[in-house]
This record gives structure tokens, sequence and C-alpha cells, in this order.
């Protein structure tokens, strides 16, 4: 693929992206927070946040394949372990978590 | 300037540099240095960040330019993957858009509009006066763009650097991140909805790895809205 290419693809996935967000502006003006169609598709939006998270921690597509799901599920569980322990600090469970993946694959 | 204006877009500043610009620094360092693996080139990987704004759909792309996908397909799969930013749009904007907004700074404020601009937006607004709500998006979401699009770059030239354990980690930083937002929610159906694209999404994964999250969050979030409004009419005394 050339560099010209990929300039483009760039912007057209800009274009793709801000397609979403724009129609997301247009269709509000519709919805009133408490309609049961904005429940619903926080409902949706928090199903694929979710399957997301979920598919990247049980089958991870990219640089996570090299890692073992134990090593995964570990490095979630002292993540989650810290968080209540510590009275839900976030960038301590955060460095927990992470530290553990990079302790793990250390050479 | 109204002070209500001033404190929203001052508090949205805070927040961006707090733990919020934390996160985001890491994880956009990390996409930078995964960016340099794949080939991109630095100006790409900052372009990439500033205009698209959506980190998981970037790594898609890095990931499909790696091996070579046809155009066609990497931005098919951007559309699909980003295609959550819809409904998130549309549950925030009502809550951010107050009485009479200037249309720009909607559209403006939906650009802003990635995983951990939203969940924070939609933890903090509601409690909020409504004149201060879109500002505290705008400074918040503006700081975070600006800081992610520059630490990409730096990112991009730590990864000369960075062995990949530390990269692997940094990677699996979001996972780890949005595992512990979805911990704290309260809200029961929004709880269902996340159980459900849990277990459903590997599971669809399987069988339908390109539209796996549309058909999850399709199901799952259905499942979870008449779940919810069943427990309802049971009487489960629904408080939020």
């Amino acid at each position: 693929m050339s560099s010209e290419q990929v300039w483009w693809l760039i912007l057209g996935s800009f274009v793709v992206t801000y397609f979403w967000r724009g129609i997301g502006v247009l269709m509000s003006t519709r919805v009133n927070v408490e309609d049961s169609i904005f429940r619903w598709v926080s409902c949706i939006a928090y199903a694929m946040l979710a399957a997301l998270v979920s598919r990247m921690i049980f089958l991870p597509a990219g640089p996570l394949e090299q890692t073992y799901l134990y090593e995964r599920l570990l490095a979630c569980g002292l993540a989650l372990l810290v968080y209540f322990v510590f009275r839900r600090n976030l960038i301590l469970s955060l460095l927990a978590g992470v530290g553990a993946i990079i302790l793990l694959r250390m050479p | 300037m109204s002070e209500e204006i001033k404190g929203g877009w001052w508090g949205g500043m805070q927040v961006a540099l707090g733990v919020q610009g934390m996160i985001i620094l890491t994880t956009c360092i990390g996409y930078g240095a995964l960016a340099r693996e794949t080939g991109l080139s630095s100006w790409m990987a900052i372009a990439s960040t500033g205009i698209i704004w959506a980190l998981p759909s970037q790594l898609v792309f890095a990931e499909l330019y790696l091996v070579s996908a046809s155009g066609a397909a990497i931005l098919l799969a951007v559309m699909i993957t980003n295609m959550r930013f819809l409904p998130m749009v549309v549950s925030l904007l009502p809550i951010i858009r107050g009485r009479a907004p200037q249309r720009w700074r909607l559209f403006l404020a939906a650009q802003f509009v990635a995983v951990t601009p939203w969940a924070v937006a939609m933890r903090d607004c509601p409690k909020m006066n409504e004149e201060e709500r879109l500002p505290y998006l705008l400074g918040m979401g503006g700081t975070l763009w600006i800081l992610g699009t520059v630490l990409t770059g730096v990112g991009y030239l730590l990864a000369v650097n960075l062995p990949t354990y530390i990269n692997l980690g940094l990677v699996f930083l979001m996972a780890i991140y949005w595992m512990l937002l979805f911990i704290d929610i309260r809200q029961r159906e929004i709880v269902i909805a996340v159980i459900c694209g849990a277990i459903l999404g590997p599971l669809v994964y399987l069988q339908f790895p390109q539209w796996s999250l549309m058909i999850t969050g399709f199901v799952g979030g259905t499942l979870a809205f008449f779940v919810d409004a069943r427990l309802r009419n049971k009487g489960g005394g629904h408080e939020q």
C-alpha cells in the first residue's frame, strides 16, 4: 500500500467514525433522557463495550495474542483486588494490572 | 462568560489533567509505540489519533494495516468498531445539551466523545448545573484530545527503546480500565447489559469475528432492556 493510500484510509476512517457521532447529534434532539429508546441504546452501547473488553481478556487479537489466558486473568484479578483493598484507587489498580503483565512477560 | 460556564470549562480541564489524563497519556503512548511496530509513519500515527479519536478502532486500523488487509476491509472494520458512538452520543447529548445550545458546539462535542470522556461525562454531568455541562465536556474532551494527539507522537518516538513486554502491558491497560469502570455501575439494566455483553462477546466473536460487536451489542442490549422492563413490571423497586 502506498503512503498516499494510507493517508486516504486515515481520512476515510475519520469520515466513517464521525458519521456515527454526527448522526448521534442529529438523532438526539428527538430523544428524551427518560425515554425507553434512550435506555435501550444505552444498553446496546454498554453491551458492545463489555463485549470488546471481554474479548480483549478471553480472545484477544493483535499483540495481546502473545500473552496467555492465565496471565491476563491474573492481571485482572490483581487489579480488582487492589481496587477493593485500596478504596477504589483507579491509578493504583491499573498499575497493579499492567505491572502484572509486564512482570510476567519480562524475559 | 458566566461563572457556571467558566466553572464547567475549568472543571473539565482539571478532570482531564487528573486520573483520566494519566490513563489517556499511557494508552496514547502505547498506541504510538504499537503504530510504529506496524510500519505506519509518525505523522500517520499522530494524525490517526487526532482525527479518528477512538483508540479501539485505531488499534484495528493498525492491526489490519500490518496484515495488509484491503482498504475496504479496514474502513468497514473501523466503521463497525465505532458504531457504538451512535448510542453513546444519543445517550449523552440530552444530558449536556442545556436549553439553547449552539449547534456547532454539539457537533464539536460529538468529536470528543470517546470511551473515557463519555464515561466521565455520564457520571459527572447529571450532578451539575445545566449550563456547566457542555463546557465541562468541551474542556475535558479538548484537553484530552490535544494531550492524546501529542503523546501518540511521544509514544512513537519512545517505541525505539520500549521493549515488547512493556508494550503488552500498555495495550492491556484499556481492558483493565474498562473492567474497573463496569464494576462501579449500579443501574440495573446497564449491569445486565454488561453481563450479557461480556458473556456473549467472545462466543459471538468465534462465529462472526467481523460483526461480533454489533451483534452482541444489539442482542445483549435488547435482552438487558427487556429483562429490566420485566423486573420493573413485577414491582422490583427500580430506583434510578
